[in-house]
């Protein structure tokens, strides 16, 4: 009789890579991302310290030591500020309006926050400026509603430009806005009234309260847009005012000078970091009151 | 026995036919070459269709601006795809600089015609036409034209100024202007002294409307009227669009009109460079050139070249191109921050 190996009959116990499934489903945009966007990234901060001599901040040194372009960086962030303030003012009602709206007026309020987005910005600018003429339909309106005695100059003023600016944000704020404002648990407010609070303290101390992650990512992405806006400014308002990203079309395309133009791109890019890290600060502080 | 061919054979045969060999042949018999160039009018409708049919090859052809051609040219610098390249001469100067172009051979035989002027630098390239810079009017609210330079520092043209960018080599015109009138020299000597001019051409402030990169938005808010002058597009552009009926003229100060420079050069180790030979000698020709002087409303560059009735050019202030290359990014500073700065 011959005896039988009893551990030969042992299953094999195979080592299986456990691959988080998040993961998974992330890696094709991250690997997207990280060739089209991190590299090239590297490569322009890379740039920005580089010198003839080797490593230097020479680069940041001539923006930050000279008083124009300090001047610049304050242009763009306060143009920045004043977009998105007046596109918060405008897009907070509307996208409200948006979430009560039902049937056939919601969808033709949908078109028209969605209908912009398809149209080129540079059709749109062309557009604001032929509206903005002496001859055109604001001067006429003005002049026959009684309001101006005479055409106004309008084209290529600050006014214009933050006009127009809004006009092309408008629906970023809109549509992150909607969607917060559309998941709102509609019981908060009918609890509220129902405690007898006014209807201004409940938007007050509930419905602004609750929407305000939303005012935070709708501000923050028209914020790093305005910011960042080369072909709006130029078409609205040209060399008159000029933002960081005209330095950098200049320093790239002009002047050839990568150390200046890289090191103006990082100067924004950490703009905008801190804008992303302020907003996610915020939105995580408001989270953690709610609950 | 005679041959026979199976339909796997055949198939298998025009499968190898076609990955090796077939389209060498064909790529043998198109006769093309790919011209780096301005997007003016003219070219693609009236030249360069001209050109094909007379030599028998295909044209295929980029417009954009000087600069960005320049960096498409640095960027292929190993393998080039441009045969020739058609852009301003302080791009040019660049260009040689960096040895992105090369010599015109002696087969281009025309230049031999050409006016001195018009082959800088030993005919490391050459002038195809002189477009007339100045400036450009409404004839709605200008309609006596503009006597001098001088006109555009008065009051009456508060707002009404359109300034172009002096990262556009036209910009030269308003500089050389206000050089011209805070010096009092004349225009031929005002490029060296133009830093000079920088103070009078901040006192044109309250008269600029705006400063513009985008010469087809000027030129559009200049034909309806928004702005009563545009400093300073060239001839190519005002007088085309007056022909096509806008209300529109150039302007002829009596400090006189500068030539701007419109050079065409061979791009350094360019495929077809046979082709692009004949293409510059054909553009240069004394034939093609009178076709240049109507269709481009520039001075042409032959001095055999016999200009169609009803046309003529008035004497034009030659430039130092390679100056004004070498100060152009110190003035463009100067011009943002003491001029265009609000």
């Amino acid at each position: 009789m011959t005896a039988i190996d009893l551990t030969a009959a042992k299953p094999v116990v195979r080592r299986r890579v456990e691959l988080d499934p998040r993961l998974v489903m992330a890696l094709p945009s991250l690997a997207f991302m990280s060739l089209v966007f991190a590299f090239p990234l590297a490569l322009l901060m890379a740039k920005s310290f580089q010198g003839p001599d080797g490593l230097t901040l020479a680069g940041y040194n001539r923006i930050l030591g000279d008083a124009y372009y300090r001047g610049v960086i304050w242009d763009s962030l306060t143009l920045a500020c004043r977009v998105t303030l007046i596109t918060l003012l405008f897009g907070y009602p509307a996208a409200y309006a948006l979430t009560r709206a039902k049937g056939g007026f919601q969808l033709i309020m949908f078109a028209l926050v969605f209908l912009p987005l398809t149209v080129s910005i540079i059709v749109k600018t062309f557009g604001l400026t032929i509206m903005f003429r002496r001859e055109g339909i604001l001067n006429w309106l003005l002049l026959n509603t009684g309001l101006l005695d005479a055409p106004v100059r309008f084209v290529f003023t600050e006014m214009s430009l933050v006009i127009g600016m809004v006009n092309v944000f408008l629906p970023f704020l809109i549509l992150p806005l909607y969607s917060v404002m559309r998941m709102l648990d509609a019981r908060y407010l009918d609890a509220a009234a129902t405690l007898g609070t006014s209807p201004l303290n409940t938007f007050r101390r509930v419905f602004l309260p609750l929407t305000m992650p939303g005012v935070i990512a709708g501000s923050s992405i028209v914020f790093a847009l305005s910011v960042a806006a080369y072909v709006t400014p130029g078409l609205l308002i040209g060399e008159r005012y000029m933002t960081m990203s005209m330095v950098m079309a200049k320093a790239f395309l002009n002047f050839r000078d990568y150390q200046l133009g890289s090191a103006m791109a990082c100067i924004m890019l950490a703009i905008a970091l801190v804008i992303v890290f302020l907003s996610s600060f915020l939105t995580r502080n408001l989270e953690a009151r709610g609950r | 026995m005679s041959p026979t061919l199976s339909r796997r054979s055949f198939l298998a045969a025009s499968g190898a036919a076609a990955i090796t060999g077939f389209p060498n042949v064909l790529r043998a018999q198109t006769r093309e070459i790919f011209i780096g160039g301005p997007a003016s009018p003219g070219l693609t409708d009236v030249l360069f269709p001209l050109i094909e049919k007379k030599h028998n090859f295909k044209i295929l052809f980029e417009g954009t601006n000087s600069l960005i051609n320049l960096e498409k040219i640095r960027n292929n610098k190993d393998r080039p795809t441009m045969t020739v390249t058609m852009m301003d001469d302080p791009v040019l100067v660049l260009a040689q600089r960096e040895k992105l172009i090369e010599k015109l051979p002696t087969d281009v035989t025309n230049l031999a015609q050409l006016s001195a002027e018009a082959k800088p630098n030993e005919a490391m390239w050459a002038n195809w036409c002189q477009p007339m810079c100045s400036a450009s009017h409404n004839t709605k609210s200008v309609p006596h034209g503009i006597a001098s330079y001088a006109d555009f520092w008065d009051k009456k043209y508060r707002d009404g100024l359109i300034l172009i960018s002096m990262r556009i080599t036209q910009a030269v015109a308003p500089l050389l202007a206000a050089t011209q009138i805070a010096t009092g020299k004349p225009l031929a000597e005002c490029l060296k002294l133009a830093d000079e001019g920088f103070a009078k051409l901040k006192e044109l402030r309250p008269n600029i409307l705006q400063v513009s990169t985008n010469a087809p938005q000027a030129q559009q808010l200049l034909e309806t009227g928004e702005c009563l002058a545009y400093l300073a597009p060239d001839s190519r552009t005002t007088l085309f669009r007056k022909a096509a009926g806008a209300s529109i003229d150039q302007s002829y100060p009596k400090e006189g009109l500068i030539a701007m420079p419109a050079g065409v050069a061979l791009v350094a180790n360019g495929p077809n460079k046979d082709l692009g030979i004949t293409f510059i000698n054909e553009l240069l020709s004394a034939e093609t050139q009178a076709t240049v002087a109507k269709a481009f409303y520039s001075k042409p560059t032959n001095t055999a070249t016999k200009l169609p009735d009803g046309i003529s050019f008035p004497e034009m202030v030659v430039l130092d191109w390679e100056y004004f290359a070498d100060n152009r990014n110190r003035w463009i500073e100067r011009f943002e921050r003491e001029v265009a700065a609000r």
